[in-house]
Parts: structure tokens; C-alpha cells; sequence
């Protein structure tokens, strides 16, 4: 059963960031929206960098030790970062292990906090 | 060592590569990956090479190297996910289920459900409004999403969102949910 093209779009599908970075902050997947908002950092050239070449020397401070964190325990997988008022999301980074539970890298995660106002299954 | 079976185009097994195969395939999934090709260049433990391969081959194995090493990482992100994640086919059957999702739907199976048809886990008027959604989909690559319910109990707006390949195609949908409740707990709190 071949999943990506389903993991691929269900990523994609999302209206928030969702930049993936391994374990040694190199980025290694952007979804659309993302490719879109960081236009003006390169976009879809960002993928492969390291994402230090994209952050101040505080906030990849922040990161370094986010992953120590995240190498630490198993169960050391979300933290909360900071809310974006325009669009009243908040925004995590989660720890991503592979089947064994190992470290394998991080990710941004951006949930809305906005609730839904149109009618359920309004088609039209 | 890890090593990978390389097996020809007429089935016979060709040898085993170790992990220094040629084309720098370093992830744990390539033991799962079968190569159906004529002849292979790989270097043994000792580093010596074997047999020659095509380069548009090589190519083709570097691009699968590459799928496998992208889906390892979407796949543990979805499976990161602490709200449950169910993706659907075009024929409605349920093909992945994130972690959450399995326990979440434990009773009605959980990771068994994978392979059943979504319709099997509804009643018919929620069937009903599912294929209207799904025809909806269809009709336009600009139709991704419909709200279908908010949980009061979990403050979460419910959604169906299709899922499209690169060129726009309809290739599945999805079960989404979106809690509405706000952060509290202070940033970068790590205990």
C-alpha cells in the first residue's frame, strides 16, 4: 500500500505552516502553505538548509535546547512556542520518532483557535 | 549490517547489498525495498564494487530513497498528532489510522479497521452525508473542506478535508479535528 501520496496531501491539506526538520535541524519537508509564507526566505530552497541560516541566534537557541529536551525522554514530544495573534493560532513543536520511539526529528504545528461559525456539511 | 535484497527483473535474487549500497540508501526502510532492475552496482562490506548499473536506475532508486526517507517523516508526524487522523480511499476504505485514532477507536476495532470500509463505522445518514461530500470534492479541486459537527465536550469543530495529489487530483479525504481551546501554560515550558 503505497501511503505517502495520502500523507503527502493530508500535510499539504493543512492551512498553517508545517516545516520538518531531522534531527540535526535540516529541514526536510515543507508543506505548501509553508513554501508559500516562507517565499521570501527561498520557499521550497529552504528545503535541505539548515534551519539556523533562517532564525535568530536567540530562537535557534531556543531550538538547540528544544531538541536536547526532545533526546532527553520518549515522553518529551510537544512544547507550546508562542500564540500568533492575526491569526489566533497556537503554534508547538513537536518532537517526530520513528517506530522504535527514537528522535528523529521536529516539526512546527499550528492549531487554530478560532471556532467554526458556517453550518455543518454546508456543501453549497 | 543491515543489507537490502536486490532481486533481478525476472524475480531471481541478485545478492544482498550491504548498507553501503551505491546509491546511499542509509534509512532503516530500505530493508522492505525490493529493486527490479537487471544489474546492480553495489559495494560489498570491504567497499568493493560488483556488477554495473544503469544510471536512469540509479536515479530511480535515489527518488525512491528519497519517498521512503519523506514518508518516514510525515508519517510520524501524522502519527504525532494527538487528535485521531483517518484517511479514506476513493473507494471509502480506510487506509491509514494514526495512533490516537486506533485508540480513540478501539471498540469499534481500532487498527483493524484498516482495510474496512468507512461505511462500515456509520450509520446511513452519516453515510449519506459522507458521499454528498465526496461527490462535492469531486466536483471541484477548490472543494477541501466541510464542517461537519462541533464536540462541546472536547470544544473541537469536526471536518472532512480531501486529499489531493501534486496536480489537484482527488486521491482520498480525511477526518480532521480542531480543538478551540487556547494555550495556557507559559512557552517553552518544558516540565
Amino acid at each position: 500500500m503505497e501511503i505517502l501520496p495520502y500523507l503527502k496531501g493530508l500535510v499539504d491539506a493543512r492551512k498553517s505552516p508545517v516545516v520538518i526538520c531531522d534531527a540535526e535541524s535540516r529541514i526536510v519537508f515543507m508543506n505548501k502553505f509553508a513554501v508559500g509564507k516562507y517565499e521570501k526566505y527561498g520557499g521550497e530552497k529552504m528545503i535541505g538548509q539548515l534551519l539556523m541560516n533562517y532564525c535568530s541566534i536567540e530562537d535557534y537557541s531556543k531550538v538547540s535546547m528544544l531538541v536536547e529536551w526532545f533526546k532527553e525522554s520518549k515522553d518529551n514530544n510537544i512544547v507550546f512556542s508562542h500564540h500568533e495573534s492575526d491569526t489566533n493560532g497556537d503554534v508547538y513543536i513537536v518532537a517526530i520518532r520513528d517506530q522504535n520511539d527514537e528522535f528523529i526529528g521536529f516539526a512546527s504545528a499550528h492549531e487554530q483557535r478560532t471556532p467554526e461559525t458556517s453550518e455543518p456539511y454546508h456543501v453549497d | 549490517m543491515t543489507a537490502t535484497q536486490i532481486i533481478n527483473a525476472d524475480g531471481r535474487t541478485h545478492g544482498f547489498a550491504p548498507a553501503k549500497i551505491l546509491f546511499n540508501i542509509t534509512n532503516n526502510a530500505h530493508s522492505q525495498f525490493e529493486v527490479k532492475l537487471k544489474y546492480v552496482k553495489v559495494r560489498d562490506s570491504k567497499g568493493s564494487l560488483g556488477d554495473s548499473v544503469p544510471q536512469n536506475v540509479s536515479n530511480d532508486m535515489k527518488l525512491r530513497s528519497k519517498e521512503m526517507e519523506t514518508e518516514k517523516f510525515l508519517k510520524a508526524v501524522v502519527d504525532a498528532d494527538i487528535n485521531p487522523v483517518v484517511i479514506c480511499d476513493l473507494s471509502h476504505t480506510i487506509v491509514y489510522m494514526n495512533p490516537c485514532a486506533v485508540q480513540r477507536y478501539a471498540k469499534k476495532g481500532g487498527a483493524e479497521l484498516v482495510g474496512r470500509s468507512i461505511f462500515d463505522c456509520h450509520n446511513d445518514h452519516s453515510n449519506e452525508m459522507i458521499l454528498k461530500v465526496f461527490e462535492w470534492f469531486k466536483e471541484s479541486s477548490q472543494n477541501n473542506r466541510i464542517f461537519t459537527f462541533h464536540n462541546p465536550k472536547e470544544n473541537k469543530d469536526v471536518y472532512i478535508t480531501a486529499l489531493r495529489d501534486e496536480n489537484g487530483s482527488l486521491i482520498g479525504y480525511y477526518e480532521k479535528h480542531e480543538v478551540r481551546t487556547s494555550e495556557t501554560c507559559g512557552k517553552y515550558s518544558f516540565n
